[in-house]
């Protein structure tokens, strides 16, 4: 048995939730237009589960990780983590809580510009409250960890499209997180940067990172442990797994 | 001007109806958020604001100026001063007789100073300068095409009857009823007041440098029955004619010159001269105003040159914003020159709306310097001007048309310069490459361009005319090398280099080409200066920030949100530079003036050692003087040195006409008890021996610093020491020459030019009686009080006394508060600089929305997003601050230093309200961000990553 199937047998369900969803909507208004992004969507991420998200255009993936992971607001429902009502943080709350226990993936790495890698890696850890030595350290070991410690002195724009989608990835992990968020993380890159990208994702989710990853690519989501298919705001459970 | 700027929008429209893909892309990036339009805007309309407010002052000034001349004047155009009566009868009967259409009006008056008092209030009040004067009110109204104008109403005055001029009344705060007493050639004259008149026309009339007029009008024969017994050294009185032009108050000036000659045809011009008092006075008033208006258009240069900066960086900052647009419009087949067009069609909607709301700005710009200067104009007794505001349609239009000018051709270049993209770099929004390698033909062009310049500046060293090559020229040459040098060593180093020696040129070039920077004392040299030292620090400070970085790196690693207001200004170096200079250019300006103003104020001691050896100025009516005998009798007076004082006319080089220029004759007693201090003396001479060789040969002069100057800033000198010039008499219009031995620094005392008694007699004859005396004060005794005493004892002598040093601290203070003047005017500029940033703020947040997004989905709580906004202003703020005041202290310490000023002035810094200035500076460009801070801070993390299905 691989590690990665050892890891996936060991998700139980009987394990305490890292988090839920229930009934959660979300609801976009562009003038007179009303479209409902996420409909009653109820759904439980156990700790080191890797949940693929896949589904077609307009299907609701993206709005699914930005409503769950409390970058935006939802217009029904809750969603809970550990125990704790997401939506009902304060802003302030709820920032700490992305900065202490959640990490983000997006297609378009968002690195801050003038950063050098290092600096970005270390910003969530120094957002927690590390000190400036500790956090350097730890963003450093990290950057280690993706194979980019040679790169770390130098900024994004001097980076390939690879390096810097490594650097969102140790950034998104510096702050050992319960869960990290990923948006079409291999969307921008050709396919052999893309499959390194997902090799190293799954590595790290053998590890114990409990991952909810956003993609279009089926090959990709296969590899996850669980598959959830999106369609029209909620989910297909005809076609999940 | 108007027509190259209608030719330039006219262009744009041609471009934008022909090129319809282009009009599109132009209009709608300029339309789509109208509230950055509208930011945009209000940036770039400050420069045009403050063009227009400064014609705005001009017209002001000039218009009060008319409106003075207006009211001294009236329907006189020329004027012919005649000392014998019966001459005067001949010459007045010979241009009646000239029946000429251009003339409307002949008539003549006698006139003589006279003091008046009255004791109408209980309390003794007195005009020692008034003027008694004799005139037929019948032939007064008929002078000229309308009566109204002249002022003149009611009967001549009969017997003891006088009509005394509004100005005479407050004087003396007498009505119609009261009794006022004149004193003149030692006589005592109780006069009834029958009547008031307007200070209007010939009611009005007045000659000296005051703007009010004290006119007493008696009956016909009372002066020369005065006269008859006048003591010696009493000035005669004079006989004026007057004549009017046909035409308006103001336009029958335009027919002086041809009336001038006319009479002069018909009078001869032996002993006589026509004086075209109207057109001399009005266009006085242009040059005043035009002078005035330079100034503050002068100081606002820096503010202009600021907006340029903003504008500039505004579109740089629009430019990156939509790098990839732009790269991709090039992809398709979009030519450079395209894009050019596309960006000027987009710059032509901004520059035309905001020239256009600038020119009303600047209408409110010029009304608010106007209601602060109006104190300064009005506080200076007799010689004060009410400023009555006013602006010519002119004005507004040329604000305009210089602000659209300013702004097109700052598009235009920066759309050049951002058109040269690369279209793969653009797509991928990849940095520029920051290897520079200048090509061979730059190479070329900017090795014969700076040998040009230095061929230009070599010139420039023997023509004192080319100041602005003198200032600029060395860095300019060094400019243009810079391809070459980059050729040579890295570019960072060459840089570098030639920064730096601009900057030591601007702060010592004055010293190495012996102190002609400003010898011509236009502002501009100044404004020239200043942007030469703010750029080459700016340039300096941004390419060391490198060296910075890691210091700063280590000092804000605690701090987030430090971290990150410093890693994009010295990430993007090229707009913070812009920022940065905008910044400097202003403080510099701002804090330069605070130190010069605090640095004069504090020169009175000086000043008044400087002044003379004397304690006491008295001055007194010239047809009543008091002997020094008399003087020498009262309390506390110890030594009287007589002055004998009138006006002249000077013939120098580069005047078309002749100046009218004060001048006080001299004795050996004004020289034992200490003249004023010379700063230049005729090579060879000590300074006593200036003053002897002045006492002996009639033919010599000594002047002072800013003889015949007519403009404001430094004393520019106008003559060289050992020059000749002609000397005229007024009235007789017999010209003697005279050469100059030696220059005083200042003259508070309003003395003039000095001569001996044996010269004044050559040039004026008794017109220049005795009525000045410098007066040294018995130790014991308290020279205001003694100066108080002088003014009660003497009032039928009209004397009007005070001390040097309370007429040099009035004059520190009239100076202090045009200083203040001037900073009020500047703080515009610093508003420029304030909302600059707050417009550069603007633009960065929405440019790095995406970025917020990150750092707030990282959990960056929005207090610090806030705070990293508002620090990041703070810092490019400060450094702004730091470079600015360091550099206008060192300019101005070099200045005083170079005895620009005056010799011995002390450099003194006014640390309180440098600190003042700094921290209110800082504190508003960290208010002006709040607002695009907290925007920024609301950004919500999803919609600016833009994660969208």
């Amino acid at each position: 048995m691989s590690q990665i199937e050892e890891a996936k047998s060991e998700v139980s369900l009987s394990t305490p939730s890292i988090l839920t969803a229930e009934n959660v909507s979300k609801i976009y208004k562009t003038g007179a237009e009303t479209v409902e992004a996420l409909k009653d969507l109820s759904i439980t991420i156990q700790p080191g589960e890797f949940l693929a998200v896949m589904g077609p255009s307009g299907s609701g993936k993206t709005t699914f990780l930005n409503c769950l992971s409390g970058l935006d607001d939802i217009d029904g429902g809750r969603v809970m983590v550990e125990g704790q009502g997401l939506h009902k943080m304060s802003d302030a709350k709820r920032s700490r809580n992305r900065a202490e226990k959640m990490g983000f993936i997006f297609q378009s790495f968002n690195l801050i510009p003038v950063f050098t890698a290092v600096e970005n890696v270390e910003l969530p850890l120094l957002l927690s409250g590390r000190s400036p030595a500790d956090a350097r350290k730890s963003a450093e070991q990290t950057l280690e960890r993706v194979g980019l410690g040679h790169r770390k002195n130098h900024r994004p724009n001097e980076l390939s499209g690879g390096e810097q989608q490594r650097v969102t990835i140790a950034r998104a992990l510096s702050g050992k997180p319960s869960i990290v968020w990923a948006d079409e993380p291999t969307g921008n890159l050709d396919s052999e940067t893309a499959w390194s990208i997902v090799g190293l994702l799954q590595e790290l989710n053998a590890e114990g990172l409990t991952l909810v990853l956003v993609t279009h690519d089926p090959a990709i989501g296969e590899k996850a442990s669980r598959l959830i298919l999106m369609r029209d705001g909620a989910i297909d459970t005809s076609a999940s797994q | 001007m108007p027509i190259i700027v209608g030719v330039v929008f006219l262009a744009v429209v041609v471009i934008a109806l022909l090129q319809p893909m282009l009009r599109r892309l132009g209009v709608r990036d300029a339309t789509r958020r109208p509230r950055e339009t509208a930011l945009v805007i209000a940036g770039s309309l400050l420069g045009t604001a403050l063009i227009t407010g400064s014609f705005v002052v001009g017209d002001t000034l000039d218009s009060s100026i008319r409106s003075a001349v207006r009211n001294q004047l009236g329907p006189i155009d020329e004027i012919v001063q005649v000392p014998d009566a019966t001459v005067a009868a001949r010459v007045r009967q010979q241009i009646a007789s000239l029946d000429d259409e251009r003339i409307d009006g002949v008539t003549s008056l006698v006139g003589v100073t006279a003091s008046f008092s009255s004791h109408s209030t209980g309390e003794p009040l007195a005009e020692p300068e008034a003027k008694m004067i004799e005139l037929d009110f019948t032939e007064g109204r008929d002078f000229g095409a309308d009566p109204t104008i002249t002022g003149i109403e009611g009967d001549t005055p009969q017997g003891d009857e006088v009509v005394i001029g509004v100005d005479l009344a407050n004087r003396l705060s007498v009505a119609e009823g009261d009794e006022v007493t004149a004193f003149l050639y030692g006589k005592e004259l109780k006069l009834q007041v029958t009547g008031l008149l307007p200070r209007r026309g010939i009611a009005g009339f007045w000659l000296g440098f005051e703007s009010t007029s004290p006119n007493a009008f008696v009956a016909p024969g009372t002066i020369s029955k005065l006269a008859a017994g006048a003591p010696k050294g009493a000035s005669p009185p004079t006989t004026t004619i007057l004549v009017s032009n046909r035409g308006g108050v103001e336009d029958s000036g335009d027919l002086s010159v041809a009336v001038k000659g006319l009479i002069e045809d018909e009078i001869g011009t032996t002993g006589l001269r026509v004086e075209e008092v109207k057109r001399r006075g009005l266009e006085n008033a242009d040059e005043q105003g035009d002078q005035f208006g330079q100034l503050f258009l002068g100081i606002g240069s820096f503010a202009i040159i600021a907006g340029i900066l903003l504008l500039v960086n505004i579109f740089v900052m629009l430019a990156e914003e939509r790098k990839s647009q732009l790269g991709m419009l090039r992809a398709v087949g979009m030519k450079r020159s395209h894009l050019v067009r596309a960006f000027v069609i987009e710059g032509a909607i901004y520059a035309f709306l905001s020239s256009l709301a600038g020119a009303a700005v600047g209408i409110g710009v010029g009304w608010a310097i106007v209601k602060l200067a109006a104190p300064i104009f009005g506080g200076f007794g007799d010689f004060s001007l009410d400023l009555i505001f006013h602006f010519d349609p002119d004005s507004l239009i040329t604000g305009f048309c210089a602000g659209a000018l300013i702004s097109m051709l700052t598009i235009f270049i920066t759309s050049l310069r951002i058109s040269r993209i690369n279209i793969i770099r653009a797509i991928r929004d990849l940095p520029e490459p920051k290897i520079y390698r200048a090509r061979t033909r730059t190479v070329i062009i900017g090795s014969v361009l700076a040998a040009a310049l230095a061929a230009l500046f070599v010139m420039s060293l023997s023509n004192n005319d080319m100041w602005p090559v003198q200032i600029a020229g060395p860095p300019l040459v060094l400019f243009a090398l810079l391809p070459l040098a980059s050729r040579m060593m890295s570019r960072r180093i060459a840089v570098l280099g030639v920064a730096l020696l601009s900057l030591l040129w601007g702060i010592f070039g004055d010293a190495l080409v012996g102190g002609s920077f400003f010898e011509s004392g236009d502002i501009f040299a100044f404004v020239i200066q200043g942007t030469l030292l703010t750029f080459s620090a700016v340039i300096i400070a941004t390419q060391t920030q490198e060296n910075l970085e890691g210091v700063i790196r280590r000092v804000s690693a605690r701090s987030l949100p430090l971290r990150l207001s410093v890693a994009y200004p010295l990430a993007r170096r090229g707009r913070t530079g812009l920022t940065l200079g905008m910044f400097a250019l202003v403080i510099f300006t701002m804090t330069f003036i605070a130190v010069l103003s605090n640095v004069f104020g504090g020169q009175v001691d000086t000043a008044v050692a400087k002044e003379s050896g004397f304690d006491v100025l008295a001055t007194s009516s010239d047809t009543n003087p008091p002997t020094e005998s008399q003087l020498e009798a009262l309390d506390g007076v110890e030594n009287v040195a007589s002055l004998r004082y009138g006006t002249i006319l000077v013939n120098a080089d580069g005047f078309d006409e002749p100046v009218p220029w004060t001048t006080s004759a001299i004795d050996q007693e004004f020289v034992d008890g200490g003249p004023p201090l010379l700063t230049e003396k005729l090579e060879g001479l000590s300074e006593d021996e200036v003053w002897q060789e002045l006492l002996s040969d009639p033919g010599t002069i000594v002047v002072p610093s800013f003889f015949l100057q007519t403009g404001g800033g430094p004393p520019a000198s106008v003559v060289e020491m050992g020059d000749t010039i002609g000397v005229i008499d007024p009235v007789t219009g017999v010209e003697h020459d005279r050469r100059i031995i030696g220059e005083v620094e200042n003259d508070f005392a309003f003395s003039g030019s000095y001569v001996s008694y044996g010269s004044i007699d050559e040039l004026l004859g008794p017109k220049a009686t005795a009525s000045r005396f410098y007066i040294e004060v018995a130790d014991d005794s308290n020279e205001n009080a003694v100066a108080k005493q002088l003014q009660g004892e003497l009032v039928a002598n009209g004397v009007e006394a005070e001390s040097f040093r309370s007429r040099v601290e009035d004059f520190s203070q009239a100076n202090l508060q045009f200083f203040r003047l001037m900073q009020s005017y500047l703080a515009l500029g610093l508003l420029v600089g304030i909302a600059g940033l707050g417009v550069v703020m603007v633009r960065a947040v929405r440019e790095r929305r995406r970025d917020v997004g990150v750092l707030r989905a990282l959990g960056f709580m929005p207090k610090q997003v806030r705070r990293a906004f508002v620090l990041e202003s703070g810092f490019v703020a400060l450094q702004g601050i730091l470079i600015g005041a360091v550099l206008a202290l060192i300019t101005a310490s070099q200045l005083v230093a170079t005895g620009e000023f005056g010799e011995d002035i002390a450099f003194d810094v006014p640390w309180i309200q440098l600190g003042l200035l700094t921290g209110i500076a800082l504190v508003a460009s960290l208010l002006a961000t709040a607002w695009p801070a907290q925007e920024a801070s609301k950004i919500p993390p999803a919609v600016a990553l833009r994660i969208a299905d």
